[in-house]
């Protein structure tokens, strides 16, 4: 399910800050992709520093739209079996249980991306010379925001009788 | 034991509900706990990174936004439209047209989900007026949407020729003739459906006047697959190129040609589109990780060892690949199931002489079946929701569709000329 609709102020300002930074990068992506190949194309040339800069927006757009995805109840997932196999009761407690393992898992994303991080930043990107740490920070800051999401969709699971819906996309389109 | 014990979690975890990235990663960390393999999780986790930083994987966002554009407005119904007058005439003319349409907006969408429900919002109330069956209206749309990811520009075969380091241009060349024997099947059932139940015995009447104004209406649209396969088969632009002219393109189209798209609805699309791209990406950085562990723990070699005692050459191996991914497919979606077999099929598919052309064509085949076969199957839901027949009661009367399939299936996999015919024509 869409969480967003019952997000508190904060969240739902963090969730808008998210999507406005993802058509951004989205916008950014798609010009400069298209402007490098007709440079190429007609000009004869190309812009060296526009592969870091995609590659950059790349990582941070993915990252971060995984946080999306978390606050939309966007990523792929199949309940269908345990929708058959279990009790509502029982989909609940496993519910609340994959929640808990998730964040776990994502808590240690963070803390070993962050060190990542923090190891890769004095080395410098070839052409324009950026900290290589700031392309890496993307996993920590994305994993970051994806577990505040998290957090209060777990809460929120935990004071309301829902159960997930399965989430399926065919890599071109979600199917919500 | 290591290979047992990573099927298991994977497979547990994924039937208990953990959403696909979360349950790979779990996969790929818990065997450095359990059998104590002493790799620190830093060097783990970089892979997660590593695995979304590649360049040329630009193109499965920008080639998600050129679908989602094309895919919305008015653009599926001129191609129904176009595909009326082309089919409408013949028996079961009606489900010709569900097919015909389907394969000519997978050529534009790339997307099996935006194909059913792009033709089946309009179509299934359509053939159920006209006497269909509606669960077998449903399943049809369920079925002839899969093509989207046969016929290029398909994202499945995209990724497929990134993890495996295999051509874009041949895997788009390979899944034109697969797509169009699949569609072919299809309208053959149709036409058996229509003549046999005498709900559409056919005999309608169009003027070539009629289908030359419904392909004028259609050819912009029809102009986007030509702009990227050319584009990339004369090796004018690469694949990410092709995947952003395709997006300005779509935009030309549908803003200035069309006029049912508004540029204030830019934001939106975009926002839509590349949270689809980073669920699908964030799937690919957690294959990274796993395959980085299988790798290690020279897996892929343990794999090739068993399926070269088990298989007797590569016609059982081609068969083992076929009950492999309908079986996953039965739960898994397309993109999870070939960035997980793939790193282990390829390798042994060497070792038999089979082409990895051949082989990513007959895996997105497969996982095309997927699609739309139950528990799980994307186009199948979609069907479901807008006929509002359950999922059961479509897939029992999809008897002849599934038959169809396999079939189609069987070429594919067996006939080579099939799939590489086009690629032997123009490599």
């Amino acid at each position: 399910m869409d969480y967003r609709d019952h997000y508190p102020a904060v969240l739902r300002w963090l969730s808008h800050l998210v999507d406005f930074c993802l058509a951004l990068g989205g916008l950014a992506i798609v010009t400069l992709v298209f402007c490098n190949a007709s440079l190429r194309g007609f000009a004869g040339f190309d812009l060296a520093w526009s592969l870091e800069v995609t590659s950059f927006l790349l990582l941070w757009s993915t990252f971060i739209g995984c946080a999306a995805a978390v606050a939309r109840g966007a990523h792929m997932r199949v309940t269908e079996i345990v929708e058959r196999v279990f009790p509502l009761i029982g989909q609940r407690i496993l519910s609340i249980a994959i929640d808990v393992i998730i964040a776990v898992l994502l808590i240690s994303l963070i803390y070993t991306g962050y060190n990542i991080s923090a190891h890769t930043w004095a080395q410098k990107t070839t052409v324009l010379y950026w900290p290589v740490g700031l392309l890496y920070a993307s996993m920590p800051v994305g994993m970051a925001i994806t577990l505040v999401f998290h957090l209060y969709n777990m809460v929120f699971d935990l004071r309301n009788p829902v159960v997930p819906h399965a989430t399926h996309s065919d890599g071109g389109e979600a199917l919500l | 034991m290591i290979l047992l014990f990573v099927v298991a979690v994977f497979l547990t975890t994924v039937f208990l509900g953990i959403p696909l990235v979360w349950a790979i990663l779990l996969t790929a960390v818990l065997p450095i706990f359990v059998f104590d393999l002493g790799y620190p999780l830093q060097a783990l986790f970089l892979n997660f990174i590593g695995g979304v930083e590649p360049n040329h994987f630009l193109a499965i966002p920008l080639f998600i936004v050129a679908g989602e554009m094309m895919s919305r407005g008015g653009v599926g119904l001129r191609i129904i439209g176009f595909a009326k007058a082309a089919f409408g005439f013949m028996a079961g003319g009606l489900g010709m047209v569900v097919v015909g349409a389907s394969m000519i907006f997978g050529g534009i969408s790339g997307s099996a989900i935006a194909d059913s429900a792009a033709i089946g919002s309009v179509m299934i109330k359509n053939m159920s007026r006209e006497g269909y069956n509606t669960a077998f209206a449903a399943g049809l749309v369920a079925a002839a949407g899969t093509i989207g990811i046969i016929i290029p520009p398909s994202i499945p075969m995209l990724i497929y020729g990134f993890v495996g380091n295999v051509s874009v241009a041949d895997l788009f060349l390979g899944g034109m003739i697969p797509g169009i024997v699949f569609g072919a099947l299809f309208m053959a059932v149709c036409y058996y459906v229509g003549k046999s139940t005498n709900c559409d015995p056919g005999g309608r009447t169009t003027t070539l006047k009629e289908l030359t104004s419904s392909f004028i209406g259609t050819a912009p649209a029809l102009f986007m697959p030509i702009l990227i396969l050319g584009g990339i088969f004369t090796g004018w632009v690469t694949p990410t190129e092709a995947a952003a002219l395709a997006v300005i393109y779509g935009l030309f189209v549908t803003t200035v040609v069309y006029r049912d798209f508004k540029l204030k609805d830019l934001p939106r699309l975009l926002i839509d589109s590349f949270v689809t791209s980073a669920v699908v990406m964030v799937v690919i950085g957690a294959t990274t990780v796993l395959g980085w562990l299988i790798t290690l723990e020279q897996m892929p070699q343990i794999l090739v060892g068993f399926v070269q005692d088990f298989s007797t050459g590569p016609w059982m191996f081609l068969l083992l690949v076929n009950v492999v991914l309908l079986v996953l497919g039965l739960v898994l979606d397309p993109v999870p199931a070939i960035l997980l077999t793939a790193p282990l099929f390829l390798p042994t598919a060497q070792a038999f002489g089979v082409d990895p052309v051949h082989l990513g064509v007959i895996m997105t085949c497969n996982v095309a079946v997927g699609l739309f076969t139950p528990p799980v199957g994307a186009t199948l839901y979609v069907a479901s929701r807008i006929s509002g027949v359950g999922v059961l009661s479509i897939a029992r009367n999809m008897a002849p569709l599934y038959i169809a399939a396999i079939a189609a299936l069987l070429a594919v996999t067996y006939i080579p000329a099939v799939s590489m015919g086009m690629v032997h024509l123009f490599r």
